[in-house]
């Protein structure tokens, strides 16, 4: 138990009912943006920096830090969390969408609150009850903040997929309380007597997880909704889903970790499948013709290379705590590069749609066009990125899978062409209805900062 | 002298960012501007380069410079290397840079991008050569290329987007596996077959931007598609970063293992045939200097793998430095072709040049390229040839009966060029009028200074080579 965490929980709960109320008592305005109400923005601000302040303290007091951090990923995830929500509303501001009702803000925080309770909770049963709530949740959220007929796309297919997570769960539960008569993940090991059932519990909640972080072939329906609602509202399902299912990973790894060696290799297992749903997102995204669905397809790429890193990944050079904030790190800067450049290519005068329409975009509008570019190839893995080196560091622990290391580098051959893919319309080629598009934006230095971590610190080699 | 040598040595190295920066800085339409300072900061880069090679002959050059700095609780060491492997790279870039600005005016306001690309590019490379690692290398090479790509992707040739494409899909596929069996390497040693591969796929990606067709099977298509003025120099840029890689593999081999030694003999010398094919059917004189200067990296190539370990530096760097320095010549001629063919006036000046352009890349012994060609012919193989018997010798028979046939189907096609009606009929009658002076005059003088340079070249490296075993 983080006494941290939960003082962050009992805060998010009581700012939640807060704003609830504020939202509830003042006028309701024509748009579900998270530029309107700027009160209820500035207090949902102070409560996020409240929270990450206190971990902070918490994290700085620890003495096993830093050399025991994946004992504390708990807080490491809660972080994430809620820098991705600040994100995602400092991103609202750019990617307004007119609907009817807005309770947005009420909704991202309780889903923000259900979510860190997910990552924190020990007990499968309330992991069962967090991750499917906070799916619905999402799946309110996305429905608010779209306009258009995608609403009832979405919502339909976010509930199915909070189904079959409920269901997988349940499995799990069962298949593990069986094994082991125990339904808390610190507690649960398995010996061989217990045979093909334990495995099957175990394997049930890496699928999960899987299915939780939107990793392909597991679950579509984050492809659907990230492409259909507004970017900030794809940006914080991708982010927190993508953390959320890696919990779930490192309670089956850890599982199978203390049941001996004689279960090692179902980690190779796990490990395989991720390699291959890493495969078929890249698979996907490239015969993509409209922009933000590639986006998108890109985006949750990061999913199992993410889940991959964190369980199986490596550096020698780089201390253990380091390379854990750099996984996390490369989550949140890559996602909020990738959607926030797109926010500022967002033409408010000719909206596109694929990839023709905004060809010779990066003769015009550069800048975003850059650094979409360098979020891409981050992403993809190209080498001199960031998102290289995340490659990089599985190949080291998984060098005795031939298959397993072939997955990678042909998810970056494909990443490769993805990426010179789109370099080929932003920058080559000339589109003669583009010539009405408006003036250059200029994006904010906090985007450029960003995409030139992602691009400078690729041309250190820290993982050998 | 050590300040000294550490302020012209950061001078070298710094001079083309402060120089990308100072052009940034002057509006984009004021051109005369920027030629001038393109062309100071040029000549202050190969200045700077003299000097170095001047510290290095004298060994007042240290074997390392480092930059240090703290960042939170990491050291981030900043390391350059200057050896006798590398130090020749840096003086072809340099050269390439200045005779890139004097060659090539910036004559339209395309962009500030384009304006700074060369300097971007020479301080990325010169940070690449420093370095004696290729984990760090590689990625800065390749994300450089990106540079290129943008340079290419903004001109006006049909099929530039393909081209960009597909050799941007093929290189960084190459380095990414060069990288990833370098992992291997790190892990079950030197002597494992995942080395062996690390080996060749490395010799593959920098041959691959060396343009030798087996190894890039976008070369004819880059040719196509590069913008005839800033072709030579993105040309030139890649195979000094080819080169680069090449040499930092071979500087770790004391002996060449057979089989790679094997491979780049093969691909060298089937693709300089290819080349030398390509060239006969090549109708198009502005494309020819491309091929004739794949055509010989390919020989440096092969001189890097197939000579000893204390001679492959300086004899590779003397035939790339005259290679770099006869294409240039050669491709400013070919765009003068093209620029004054309806001028008649001049025609006879400018077809004599173009002669002389090609005598000095068909690798006449003595002149231009040849000058270095058969030195080295004669240094290397000739003394070694007597020594080899057996299968290995008629291997290398073989393969020398190879390279010959290689070299006169080149010269064929040089011949044929020259034959060919370089200049278009046209019916227009205003072209007859007579115009004086539309070239510089300094150009017509310029083969001559090429061939003093390529005269000075394998002198200047045999000095340098005999400095540095002493």
């Amino acid at each position: 138990m983080n006494n941290s965490i939960e003082i962050i929980l009992a805060m998010l709960m009581l700012s939640s009912l807060v704003v609830l109320m504020l939202e509830a008592i003042g006028p309701k305005s024509s748009t579900a943006s998270f530029l309107e109400k700027p009160h209820i923005r500035l207090f949902t601000y102070v409560v996020i920096i409240a929270s990450c302040i206190i971990i902070v303290f918490d994290l700085n007091s620890q003495k096993m830090l830093n050399r025991r951090p994946q004992l504390f990923y708990e807080s490491f995830a809660a972080f994430a969390l809620l820098i991705n929500t600040f994100i995602a509303i400092y991103l609202g501001k750019r990617t307004r969408t007119f609907v009817h009702n807005g309770d947005s803000f009420f909704i991202l925080l309780a889903s923000l609150t259900i979510a860190i309770a997910n990552i924190w909770t020990d007990y499968l049963v309330i992991k069962l009850i967090t991750s499917s709530a906070w799916l619905l949740l999402m799946a309110a959220l996305a429905v608010k903040t779209t306009s258009g007929g995608k609403k009832a796309e979405i919502g339909l297919k976010l509930t199915f997929s909070a189904l079959i997570l409920f269901l997988l769960l349940l499995f799990a539960i069962y298949f593990l309380s069986t094994a082991s008569i125990k339904t808390e993940l610190v507690n649960i090991s398995l010996d061989n007597s217990e045979g093909i059932l334990g495995i099957l519990g175990v394997m049930f909640l890496a699928l999960a997880g899987m299915s939780m972080a939107g990793i392909a072939p597991f679950s579509f329906a984050h492809i659907d909704c990230a492409d259909g609602s507004s970017l900030s509202t794809a940006f914080l399902l991708l982010s927190n889903a993508m953390i959320q299912g890696s919990s779930f990973l490192i309670g089956a790894k850890s599982i199978l970790e203390r049941s001996g060696p004689s279960f090692a290799h179902y980690q190779e297992t796990i490990a395989f499948i991720l390699a291959a749903g890493l495969l078929i997102t890249w698979l996907r995204a490239l015969d993509q013709s409209k922009i933000k669905r590639t986006a998108v397809y890109v985006a949750s790429s990061i999913g199992p290379l993410f889940c991959l890193s964190l369980l199986f990944g490596t550096s020698l050079l780089l201390p253990k705590l380091i390379f854990m904030v750099a996984l996390f790190a490369f989550v949140t800067i890559a996602l909020f590069v990738l959607f926030g450049s797109m926010a500022f290519m967002d033409p408010l005068y000719s909206p596109w749609q694929t990839w023709e329409d905004i060809a010779g975009l990066g003769r015009r509008n550069r800048m975003p066009a850059l650094y979409f570019l360098i979020a891409f190839a981050s992403i993809a893995g190209v080498p001199g990125t960031v998102g290289y080196f995340v490659k990089l560091s599985l190949i080291a622990p998984m060098r005795d899978s031939i298959i397993f290391n072939a997955f990678i580098f042909i998810s970056i051959a494909m990443g490769s062409a993805c990426t010179m893919r789109i370099f080929v319309f932003l920058f080559s080629k000339q589109s003669h209805t583009l010539v009405q598009a408006g003036p250059e934006q200029t994006p904010p230095l906090s985007l450029m900062v960003a995409s030139l971590i992602l691009m400078v610190l690729g041309f250190f080699p820290f993982v050998r | 002298m050590d300040i000294f040598a550490n302020y012209i040595l950061y001078t070298m190295i710094f001079s083309p960012l402060f120089a990308a920066a100072f052009i940034t800085l002057i509006p984009t339409v004021d051109l005369s501007s920027k030629i001038t300072l393109s062309r100071f900061f040029a000549f202050i880069g190969l200045f700077c380069f003299l000097c170095v090679l001047a510290l290095f002959i004298n060994n007042q050059l240290l074997s390392q410079y480092l930059i240090s700095f703290k960042l939170f609780d990491f050291y981030v060491n900043f390391a350059i290397n200057i050896t006798k492997y590398n130090i020749f790279l840096f003086g072809a870039m340099s050269a390439s840079l200045l005779a890139n600005m004097i060659l090539y005016e910036l004559n339209d306001t395309k962009s500030n991008t384009h304006q700074v690309a060369p300097f971007i590019l020479t301080f990325i490379i010169f940070i690449t050569l420093g370095q004696k690692d290729l984990r760090v290398a590689l990625p800065i090479i390749s994300m450089s290329n990106f540079i290129m790509y943008f340079l290419i992707g903004y001109g006006q040739k049909l099929h530039r987007s393909s081209t960009i494409f597909h050799m941007g899909i093929f290189i960084f596929t190459c380095d990414a596996l060069v990288l990833i069996l370098l992992q291997y390497q790190e892990i079950d040693g030197p002597t494992s077959p995942s080395a062996d591969a690390l080996k060749a796929v490395a010799v593959i990606a920098g041959l691959a931007r060396l343009g030798i067709p087996l190894c890039a099977p976008f070369i004819s298509s880059l040719f196509d598609n590069v913008d005839e003025a800033e072709g030579p120099f993105l040309i030139t840029y890649l195979q000094i970063s080819g080169f680069a890689i090449l040499v930092l593999i071979r500087s770790d081999l004391i002996l060449v293992p057979s089989y790679l030694m094997a491979l780049v003999a093969v691909i060298t010398v089937l693709s300089a045939i290819y080349l030398a094919l390509a060239a006969v059917f090549e109708q198009r004189p502005n494309i020819l200097p491309y091929y004739s200067l794949t055509f010989y990296a390919a020989i440096t190539a092969s001189v890097i793998f197939l000579t000893d370990y204390n001679s492959f530096w300086h004899l590779s760097a003397s035939l790339l430095l005259s290679n770099i320095a006869c294409f240039l010549h050669c491709s400013k001629s070919s765009l003068l072709l093209s620029q004054y063919q309806h001028l008649f006036s001049l025609q006879p000046q400018i077809k004599a040049t173009w002669f002389i352009s090609l005598c000095l890349i068909a690798g006449v012994p003595g002149l231009g390229i040849g000058t270095a060609l058969w030195s080295i012919i004669s240094l290397s193989i000739f003394k070694n040839i007597a020594s080899i018997d057996g299968l290995t010798g008629s291997a290398w028979f073989y393969w020398s009966m190879l390279w010959c046939l290689a070299m006169l189907i080149l010269n064929y096609a040089l011949i044929l060029s020259h034959k060919r009606d370089i200049f278009k009929k046209t019916n227009n009658n205003a072209t007859l009028i007579d115009y004086r002076l539309p070239a510089n005059q300094l150009f017509y003088i310029s083969p001559i200074i090429i061939e003093l340079v390529t005269l000075i070249i394998p002198l200047a490296t045999f000095y340098v080579s005999s400095r540095a075993l002493t």
